[in-house]
C-alpha cells in the first residue's frame, strides 16, 4: 500500500501552485535493498508493517539496481507562491462580462473559485523567459496546407441537417427574438433556476 | 478467442476456426457480462450482427479452398502463414473484427453524445473519416464508448452517463494482492478515453478509437494495460471528431499489441480532403519488422520526466526498461527537455482558450439540446448551455474566455503560445542531436481508487495525471504507451515512447521490442475471481 500512498499524497501536495515546496525524495533503497519512500514530512514506512505477500514482492523488486541514467529523484519543484505576481481579483462586473461573453454562468461561488485557481495556475507562465520567441499557432506552421479545386463535390443535404434541429420551419432554423440583451445578473439566476436542470 | 490479438483473430477468421457472426456474438455477450464496467454508452447490437453477417458472406465467397490450400502449402513449406491472403473477397486484416469507438466520433445515425447532456439525443448524419475507413475495411462496430464529458478529464469519471470502471478492478491480481472489494474499491480507468481502453482491456473488442488531446488515449491505456498510439498530428483525419483543441487533437488507436496498432495505423493514416490539417503519410511497409535491432538506435531519457509525485514502482519500471535497452546494445543517454515543467501550465491556457472557442457552437439552435426558455436568443443560448454542460466544461469555457479578453490576450494566450514553441523546440533539439526515441513514464502511478480519485476536482487531477503526456500534444509528435508490468496492487503500469514527427512506424517497432521482452500478463491470466454463477473466470474464458 505504501506505493499507493506515496503517489496519492505526493500528488495532493503537488497542486497547481503548492503552498510549500515538496522535498525531493531521498534514495529510495536502503542498504538492505528494501524499498521505502519518504517524501517531505511523511513517516518512514517500516517493512514490518507490510503484509507478508507484499514484502515478498518487495524483495523481488529490490533485486533491481536503479539505472543511473534515470534520475532517482524529481528534478524539479513546482513554482512557489513567492515567484508569482499578486493574485488577480475578479470584480463583479468582470464576472458579469464573462458570463455574457461566454453565455455560460458561474452558477456557484465554487465556479468563481475555480476561475481564480485557473488564473493563479496560469500565472506560472510568467517565470518563463520568452524574449525573442515567436508565438506558435500550429505545429504544421512550416507546411503549406493543400487546397483542392474550387468545384462543388458534395452538399445538398439541407433536409438531413434540418432534421437535427428541434425547431425548424421549411428551410429555416427558428430562433427566439434577437437583439434583446441578456437579462441582468439578478434576473438571470431566476431564469436559469426555472429552466430544466 | 477473445483475448487474442487482432492479427491472431484475423487469422482465425480466415482459417475458418471461428466465423465473424460467432465472434460478434461472443463480444456482444461479453459486453453484457461486463456491463458493470459502464464502458459503453451505446451498444450497436443489430448493426454489429448485420456487419458480421456481411463479413461472413465475404469470407465464404473468398473461396475457402484458396485459403485452405495456401495455408496448408505454407505450413508444408515451413513459411509463416500471412495474416492477410489477398485472394477472394475479404477486405483486409480488419474484415469481421469487432471494434469500439469513443463517443466523440460521429457515427451515422448512431447516437454520438460526447457523454454530455448537450448531445444526448444527437445522431449525426455522417461517419467520421476514421470510422468510415474502418467500416470500409469490414470491421464490425460494437458500440460507442464512455468518456469524460467532451473529453475533458483524466479519469473518465465526469461524463453524463457515469464513470467507467477499470476491468482490472475485478481481476484476481488486484483483489487478492490488496484484499480490495471491487464494489467499493474499484479503480478508475484513466481518461478521457476510458471506455475505449476498458473495452479493449475487458476483451469486448480488439481495437478501439480514442481521441488524444493531452494524453487522453495514452493515460487510460497505461492504467488498463493496453497499447495506445497517439499518431503524429495531422496523420489521421479529424473530420468527424468533435473537436476539443483543434491544434492538438488527434484520433488515437488502442489495441492489444503494437503490431495491431500498426495494422490500424496503416489503414487510417493519410490525407483527407475534408480535413485540411492532414498531412501525407510517409510510405513505409505496413507490417512491423519481426525482429527490430535496437543496436541501431539511441534512446533518450529526459530527466525532467521524473516529476514530483512519480511513484517508485513506475520509476522502477522506467529503470528496468532502460536497463533492457542498454543490455541489448542500444545507446542510452540522459537528455534534457528544460521547459517540461511549464508544459502543463501552457497546455491549460491553450486548451481552455480553444475550448471556449469550440464550445461556442453548442447553442441549441441547429443540433443538440435546446432549452424551453425562449424569451430571447441570448436567453435561450444561456439556459441551453446551463442545462447541457457540466461544471467542468463550464469552468473551462469561462477561464478560456478570461484568457482571451483583450486585456489578457497578450499576457496569457500569446505568452502560452510562445512557451509552446519553446517546448516544441526542446523536442526538436533532442531529436536532432542523435536521439531516435525518448522513454518516459506515461502516468504518475497505477490506477487510483475511484473513492480517492474524486477527492480532488477534475482540474487538479488533470494537472497531475497529464504531466507526462501533454508535452507531446503541444509538439504534435507521435507517442506510444506500452504496458510493462503489474504494480504491487496488481494494476497495470505503462511506459511511454516519444518519437520525431511522422516516425510512427519506427516508434511502434520499438514498442513491439519492449512488448516482446517485458512479459506483461494478459487480464485472462490474472483473473481467477469467481463471478456470480460461481464459475471461475478462467473456466469461463477458456471456453471462449
Amino acid at each position: 500500500m505504501s506505493a499507493f500512498n506515496f503517489s496519492f499524497t505526493a500528488g495532493r501536495t503537488f497542486r497547481g501552485v503548492s503552498q510549500k515546496l515538496i522535498q525531493p525524495s531521498f534514495k529510495t533503497f536502503t542498504k538492505d535493498r528494501y524499498s521505502i519512500s519518504n517524501v517531505g514530512n511523511f513517516h518512514r514506512r517500516r517493512n514490518s508493517r507490510l503484509p507478508t505477500h507484499i514484502t515478498n514482492v518487495t524483495r523481488l523488486f529490490s533485486t533491481h539496481t536503479h539505472n543511473p541514467k534515470v534520475p532517482e529523484a524529481p528534478t524539479w519543484e513546482p513554482v512557489s507562491e513567492d515567484q508569482l505576481p499578486q493574485p488577480a481579483q475578479i470584480p463583479a462586473d468582470l464576472v458579469d462580462k464573462l458570463e455574457r461573453l461566454a453565455l455560460v454562468d458561474f452558477r456557484t461561488k465554487q465556479g468563481l473559485a475555480c476561475l481564480e485557481n485557473a488564473i493563479r495556475f496560469a500565472d506560472q507562465l510568467h517565470v518563463v523567459d520568452t524574449s525573442g520567441v515567436e508565438p506558435m499557432d500550429s505545429v504544421l506552421e512550416d507546411r503549406a496546407l493543400y487546397l483542392r479545386e474550387d468545384a462543388v463535390q458534395e452538399g445538398d443535404c439541407a433536409e438531413e441537417l434540418l432534421q437535427l434541429s428541434k425547431n425548424t420551419v421549411e428551410e429555416y432554423f427558428v430562433a427566439p427574438p434577437g437583439n434583446i440583451p441578456l437579462p441582468k445578473k439578478e434576473d438571470r439566476a431566476a431564469m436559469l433556476k426555472h429552466s430544466e436542470f | 478467442m477473445l483475448s487474442l490479438t487482432l492479427r491472431e483473430v484475423s487469422l482465425a477468421l480466415r482459417e475458418g476456426r471461428i466465423s465473424p457472426t460467432e465472434l460478434c456474438r461472443k463480444c456482444l455477450n461479453r459486453i453484457k457480462k461486463t456491463q458493470h464496467l459502464n464502458a459503453y454508452i451505446t451498444v450497436t447490437e443489430e448493426l454489429a450482427l448485420k456487419q458480421a453477417q456481411e463479413a461472413e458472406t465475404r469470407l465464404l465467397q473468398g473461396a475457402d479452398m484458396c485459403v485452405c490450400i495456401s495455408s496448408i502449402l505454407c505450413r508444408v513449406i515451413g513459411v509463416t502463414v500471412p495474416s492477410f491472403l489477398p485472394l477472394g473477397a475479404p477486405k483486409g486484416p480488419l474484415d469481421g473484427i469487432p471494434f469500439a469507438v469513443k463517443d466523440n466520433f460521429c457515427t451515422e445515425n448512431i447516437k454520438t453524445t460526447c457523454a454530455s447532456k448537450m448531445l444526448k439525443d444527437y445522431a449525426p448524419p455522417y461517419n467520421a473519416t476514421v470510422v468510415q475507413k474502418l467500416l470500409d475495411q469490414g470491421a464490425v462496430l460494437m458500440g460507442k464508448t464512455n468518456m469524460d464529458e467532451f473529453a475533458m478529464g483524466s479519469g473518465s469519471t465526469d461524463g453524463a452517463f457515469g464513470p467507467v470502471r477499470n476491468p482490472w478492478s475485478y481481476a484476481a491480481s488486484y483483489t487478492e494482492k490488496t484484499g480490495a472489494v471491487p464494489e467499493s474499491d474499484w479503480v478508475v480507468c484513466g481518461g478521457s478515453s476510458g471506455g475505449s481502453a476498458a473495452a479493449v482491456a475487458s476483451l469486448t473488442s480488439y481495437l478501439a478509437l480514442g481521441s488524444d488531446t493531452g494524453g487522453s488515449t495514452r493515460n487510460p491505456a497505461a492504467l488498463c494495460g493496453v497499447v495506445a498510439l497517439k499518431p503524429t498530428y495531422g496523420l489521421l483525419s479529424r473530420h468527424g471528431l468533435i473537436p476539443l483543441v483543434n491544434s492538438m487533437d488527434v484520433p488515437g488507436i488502442m489495441a492489444r499489441s503494437a503490431s495491431d496498432a500498426a495494422i490500424v495505423l496503416g489503414i487510417l493514416q493519410g490525407l483527407d480532403m475534408r480535413d485540411s490539417t492532414t498531412v501525407a503519410a510517409p510510405s513505409s511497409p505496413t507490417e512491423l519488422p519481426e525482429h527490430f535491432d535496437v543496436k541501431n538506435i539511441c534512446v533518450g531519457i529526459p530527466k525532467e520526466y521524473h516529476a514530483p509525485g512519480l511513484s517508485e514502482e513506475t520509476l522502477m519500471q522506467w529503470s528496468r526498461v532502460t536497463d533492457m535497452f542498454e543490455r541489448a546494445g542500444a545507446r542510452v543517454e540522459q537528455v534534457s527537455l528544460p521547459h517540461t515543467q511549464h508544459s502543463i501550465v501552457c497546455y491549460r491556457v491553450l486548451c481552455h482558450a480553444e475550448v471556449a472557442s469550440n464550445m461556442a457552437r453548442f447553442d441549441g439552435l441547429e443540433y443538440g439540446l435546446r432549452s424551453k426558455v425562449d424569451s430571447s436568443t441570448e436567453a435561450m443560448y444561456a439556459s441551453t448551455r446551463h442545462e447541457g454542460f457540466n461544471d467542468v466544461v463550464r469552468g473551462r469555457i469561462l477561464s478560456g474566455n478570461y484568457f482571451m479578453l483583450k486585456q489578457n490576450y497578450q499576457h496569457y494566450f500569446v505568452k502560452a503560445q510562445k512557451v509552446r514553441r519553446l517546448i516544441a523546440d526542446d523536442f526538436k533539439h533532442v531529436f536532432s542531436s542523435g536521439v531516435d526515441v525518448l522513454l518516459t513514464p506515461t502516468t504518475l502511478s497505477d490506477a487510483t481508487r475511484y473513492s480517492d480519485f474524486t477527492q480532488e476536482d477534475n482540474q487538479t487531477r488533470s494537472t497531475q495525471e497529464d504531466v507526462f503526456t501533454q508535452p507531446v500534444n503541444m509538439a504534435g509528435l507521435p507517442a506510444v504507451s506500452v504496458p510493462t508490468a503489474l504494480s504491487r496492487r496488481g494494476l497495470p503500469i505503462g511506459l511511454q515512447l516519444i518519437g520525431p514527427a511522422l516516425q510512427d512506424k519506427k516508434l511502434l517497432s520499438v514498442a513491439q521490442w519492449i512488448e516482446q521482452r517485458v512479459g506483461f500478463p494478459s487480464i485472462r491470466d490474472s483473473s481467477e475471481s469467481r463471478n456470480e454463477t460461481g464459475v471461475t473466470k478462467r473456466e469461463q474464458t477458456s471456453a471462449v
